[in-house]
């Protein structure tokens, strides 16, 4: 549809005002269509087929299966198993996220300052983030074994009682999870924040050492106000990252010892694939999806109020 | 009119030619039709799925079958039985799986015939199924169908290095006090008794497994059908009494240090390299034991668990074996293989490749005779059962126990609570 | 002057300790190199030194045994099919729903939003059977399918961003010289979005090359395989081999740390800004 215009010439609208008939134009169903029909197809109808079957015993193969009403959440509810993965899931989220922010704001605020080695120090730290996380966890899992790296360079440094089974034992496992897992993100919550330090303009910095404030007192009331913006993204993007963890647990304790490392994901897919019970594997994903968007919904909303705060 | 034919040889003039390449076309075609084919000239492609402990034996055979089948491919790929309970079962799912599947016998654990037995066919009708004994029914057949070639049979208990034992002048426990003595020997000379790889998920069940025998089977040889029946529960059971000697081992200070921690490759490679005494794991280790200690002088040991050393039983059992996949039940390739996987000559390959006793009949192996002497014995006098697992309605009971194991050992929970959920898993 | 030094003192000591955060934060990707690099039999000895000489043959291998060059090339071929597929319908998509203006159009941009934030599980069981009833299971096509739609909400999040903050005079002027939607869209809009083009390929085609779980769900036991999924079952079988092992962990990480190395720029900026939207 071509808009009725007096400038044959080809000139660019820009020097005019909008024309409110410009604004509503439409842009034809079939640029949306194929886009749509995929994400229903692959995301949409499977999630919604996925609620179904949480009410169902479907063992994922037979045609035939019962409705059973509430009686996999029932199950859930009793299951101490899956209790513990739905905390563990939220253990590992909220450690990995909060850590991965603290030391990547450190990490930026440090190569900040104009070090000589900021630029391979900056190329070292992310690099790990584009690594496949399957093949580095099966590295991390020799390092952390009994006999591995660390523990021979714990011991070497004279920290012989540092020495722990770093798999093997409950707490030291869900460390060495963390541990493997932080390694490849800190590097990216480093270079989002570097890019919002770089945007604060220098004139407010100078302007309160200025007024004598110290450094302490910049970072608090300057840089991290100024840093809002760049860690909602962070901490969502970490936090809907680290509740899917899979690859690094599976590799690295496969959800033990017991089940002490037990996340919803490795949860569901065991359920699901070796014991064929897709029935309560729906279920314990309906409640995994549940606590996700609640999780993520709320930390978005403290999250923006505390942007337009101090905005 | 053929080249045979005499009168037109005897029109020659002018038809010559033509009457030759008619008399080529008709030899070709005759002797197409009648010229014979060797069975050597078949080739076959198939793929595989191995257990990572029989990847040797399974490479014996498929070398000499690719040799009796020149142009053939076998594509073998191995893994840990941990994977194999996922992988099977997803690729048997996906339409994507081997050709020739290896599964466990049973109902117990999602690797079994009865779990998989949607996906697998019947060898009945193959040739070797006459031979397989009647006695092994129970767990090669599920609804009536054959559903795995056993080719080995296995056992749990300790593999230790007999020249150590020999120059210390320890001797084979035949009770439960005696093997303690035994234990108390051994650390006091600064070795490790029993090296444990509790780290491997599927490790975890071994003790129990060795030392259920003495304590349950020894009294009550029905106990599985009992407990099908529900007259009996694992919690009121003999389980209890097994899972305490478990913990009691760790106790003592029998156990290698941080077992949650360590892998099966770990714990063989502790007693290769001479740091422990014995790994009480299931006897289709020895060929990696071998590997790992570059000799093969080493011996399993039944372990027992009973004050009364008449009581003292172990386990004997067609552990794994080989399917077909259903869906290749009608290729060549599948069936040429498994034929030719139960053949005496190829039983006795991988027999000796992976020093086990065998279901099929096979030559006398004086190496096996020895590794196994102790074992033999108990098995003659009929002392022995199979493991116990192999008759559960379903996987989950198998995996909470493997799981209570890592949770007892790490302290976290008590024996009446692991019990009490698997039978829970049992009756659900 | 005091405060000069001071100044002077704590650079140095802010220098030395980022330097040794570095050497810790390092030390897995040395010993990744180290030990792949020197024969098993010399890691006990010497488990922390570096080779005195090169070692090669876990690597020589590692590469034949795993079969890398077919898995590599399998991954390359997902990823370079997923991603056009991912720029073209993202693209078109974003455009209707940045240049339309209404409540639907922010319906549908809530719609394609939300399947960032909520988690695939519970679509996993019911998808894995569609798949099998398309017979698309144990080939490459049903990764395909299921990466464009998996990570369509980012790339229309990437693309809408971007095309809201265009201003709309250049399309004007095109339709104003007789362009139709099509050609608007094609010869003036997505030149113009070259910049977050790079963002959306980056983003996806790292996350797709290193997908671990869905390959191995979709492609098990059949003759394709992805780097990851190759590499999970060659661990699983040499576990006894752990130089064997570290031979194949060096080879498959050796694409990715060319493309870090050759495009690090881009890549940096691609995450750091790609995320920001």
């Amino acid at each position: 549809m071509t808009p009725e215009s007096a400038s044959l010439g080809g000139r660019p609208a820009q020097s005019r005002a909008p024309r409110r008939r410009r604004a509503v134009r439409r842009v034809a169903w079939w640029f949306l269509a194929p886009a749509l029909a995929i994400y229903v197809l692959v995301i949409v109808y499977p999630m919604l087929a996925g609620i179904w079957y949480a009410f169902t015993d479907w063992n994922g193969l037979d045609p035939d299966y019962r409705f059973v009403g509430l009686a996999n959440f029932r199950r859930l509810a009793g299951d101490p198993q899956a209790v513990s993965s739905l905390k563990m899931t939220f253990v590992f989220a909220i450690a990995i996220a909060l850590l991965q922010n603290l030391f990547g704001l450190a990490l930026a605020l440090a190569l900040n300052e104009r070090l000589r080695l900021r630029d391979p120090l900056r190329l070292l730290f992310f690099m790990p983030v584009v690594l496949t996380p399957l093949i580095i966890s099966f590295l991390w899992k020799y390092i952390f074994s009994t006999q591995g790296p660390l523990n021979t360079v714990l011991a070497m440094a004279g920290l012989g009682a540092w020495q722990l089974s770093w798999l093997g034992d409950p707490m030291p496992a869900v460390a060495s999870i963390v541990i493997a897992t932080l390694w490849q993100s800190v590097g990216l919550a480093m270079v989002i924040y570097l890019a919002g330090l770089q945007s604060i303009p220098a004139e407010l910095t100078e302007a309160a050492r200025l007024d004598g404030a110290g450094p302490w007192q910049v970072l608090r009331f300057v840089t991290l106000p100024m840093l809002a913006p760049a860690m909602t993204v962070t901490i969502v993007n970490s936090l809907i990252t680290s509740l899917k963890l899979f690859d690094q647990i599976y590799v690295l304790t496969g959800g033990g010892p017991g089940y002490a490392t037990e996340t919803m994901s490795t949860l569901i897919y065991k359920t699901a694939f070796t014991f064929a019970e897709t029935g309560y594997g729906s279920a314990i994903s309906v409640v995994f999806t549940f606590a996700v968007a609640a999780v993520v919904l709320a930390a978005l909303h403290v999250l923006r109020r505390r942007e337009f705060e101090h905005g | 009119m053929t080249a045979a034919d005499p009168h037109s040889q005897a029109r020659r003039a002018g038809t010559s030619r033509r009457t030759a390449l008619q008399a080529l076309g008709a030899g070709l075609a005759l002797g197409a039709a009648g010229w014979p084919r060797s069975a050597a000239a078949q080739s076959y492609q198939l793929r595989l799925a191995a257990l990572s402990a029989q990847r040797i034996p399974a490479q014996a055979v498929i070398d000499r079958f690719v040799a009796k089948y020149p142009g053939s491919s076998v594509n073998m790929t191995a893994a840990d039985i941990d994977q194999l309970y996922t992988s099977t079962r997803v690729s048997l799912a996906a339409g994507t799986a081997a050709e020739v599947l290896t599964v466990q016998p049973g109902n117990g654990n999602p690797i079994t015939i009865g779990q998989l037995n949607r996906f697998i066919g019947d060898l009945s009708g193959f040739p070797f199924a006459p031979k397989i004994p009647k006695s092994l029914d129970a767990l090669v057949r599920f609804d009536g169908r054959l559903l795995m070639l056993p080719i080995v049979l296995s056992t749990i208990g300790g593999i230790y290095p007999t020249k150590t034992f020999e120059s210390r002048g320890w001797t084979l426990p035949r009770t439960w006090t005696e093997f303690l003595a035994l234990c108390e020997k051994i650390k006091a000379s600064g070795m490790i008794p029993i090296a444990a790889g509790n780290g491997t998920n599927w490790v975890n069940q071994l003790i129990t497994y060795a030392l259920l025998p003495s304590i349950v089977y020894a009294d009550n040889p029905n106990f599985n059908e009992d407990r099908r029946a529900g007259k009996v529960k694992f919690a009121t059971s003999g389980w209890k009494e097994a899972l305490n000697k478990y913990l009691e081992l760790q106790k003592l200070g029998f156990l290698s240090p941080n077992p949650n921690g360590t892998s099966i490759d770990e714990q063989l490679q502790m007693v290769a390299s001479g740091k422990a005494a014995m790994a009480i794991v299931t006897s289709g280790n020895l060929a990696n034991m071998f590997k790992f200690a570059g000799h093969r002088d080493f011996a399993i040991m039944p372990i027992p668990a009973s004050s009364d050393a008449n009581k003292f039983w172990t386990t004997a059992s067609a552990s794994t074996g080989y399917a077909i996949n259903a869906k290749a039940a009608g290729s060549e390739a599948a069936r040429a293989f498994m034929n030719f996987l139960a053949e005496p000559d190829s039983v006795n390959v991988f027999a000796s490749a992976a020093v086990s006793p065998t279901v099929l009949p096979s030559a006398p192996n004086p190496e096996v005779d020895r590794i196994f002497r102790s074992w033999s014995e108990l098995f003659r006098a009929g002392r022995t059962t199979p493991y116990p697992d192999f008759t559960w309605p379903n996987p989950r009971a198998q995996q909470i126990h493997n799981a209570g194991i890592q949770e007892l050992l790490a302290g976290k929970t008590t024996v009446d609570d692991v019990l009490r959920r698997m039978d829970e898993a049992y009756d659900a | 002057m005091a405060r000069a030094r001071g100044f002077a003192l704590r650079a140095a000591l802010l220098e030395t300790g980022m330097l040794l955060t570095g050497v810790v934060f390092a030390f897995p990707l040395y010993l990744l190199l180290t030990l792949a690099l020197k024969p098993q039999s010399s890691w006990a000895s010497d488990p922390l030194g570096l080779p005195t000489q090169l070692f090669f043959g876990n690597v020589t291998a590692a590469w034949t045994q795993a079969h890398l060059a077919s898995a590599m090339l399998t991954s390359a071929l997902v990823v370079v099919a997923s991603t056009v597929i991912l720029v073209v319908l993202g693209a078109l998509a974003a455009y209707w729903i940045a240049r339309r203006v209404g409540r639907l159009s922010y319906g549908v941009y809530l719609f394609f939003i939300a399947g960032m934030i909520l988690p695939f599980q519970l679509a996993l069981i019911p998808l894995y059977s569609t798949m099998r009833e398309l017979g698309l299971l144990g080939s490459p096509a049903s990764l395909i399918l299921f990466y464009p739609g998996l990570k369509l909400p980012l790339t229309i999040f990437l693309y809408a961003g971007f095309i809201r903050s265009l201003s709309r005079s250049y399309e004007e002027a095109a339709s104003m010289d007789g362009a139709n939607q099509w050609q608007v869209f094609w010869h003036v809009v997505l030149p113009m979005m070259r910049p977050i083009t790079g963002t959306v390929v980056i983003l996806n085609g790292v996350f797709i090359w290193n997908d671990f779980l869905t390959p191995l769900l979709y492609l098990s036991g059949s003759r394709w395989a992805t780097l990851p999924v190759v590499i999970y079952t060659f661990v699983g079988q040499e576990s006894g081999d752990m130089g064997l092992v570290f031979g194949g962990l060096l080879v498959a990480m050796t694409p990715v740390l060319i493309a870090f190395f050759v495009l690090q720029r881009h890549m940096i900026k691609g995450f750091a800004g790609g995320l920001k939207g």
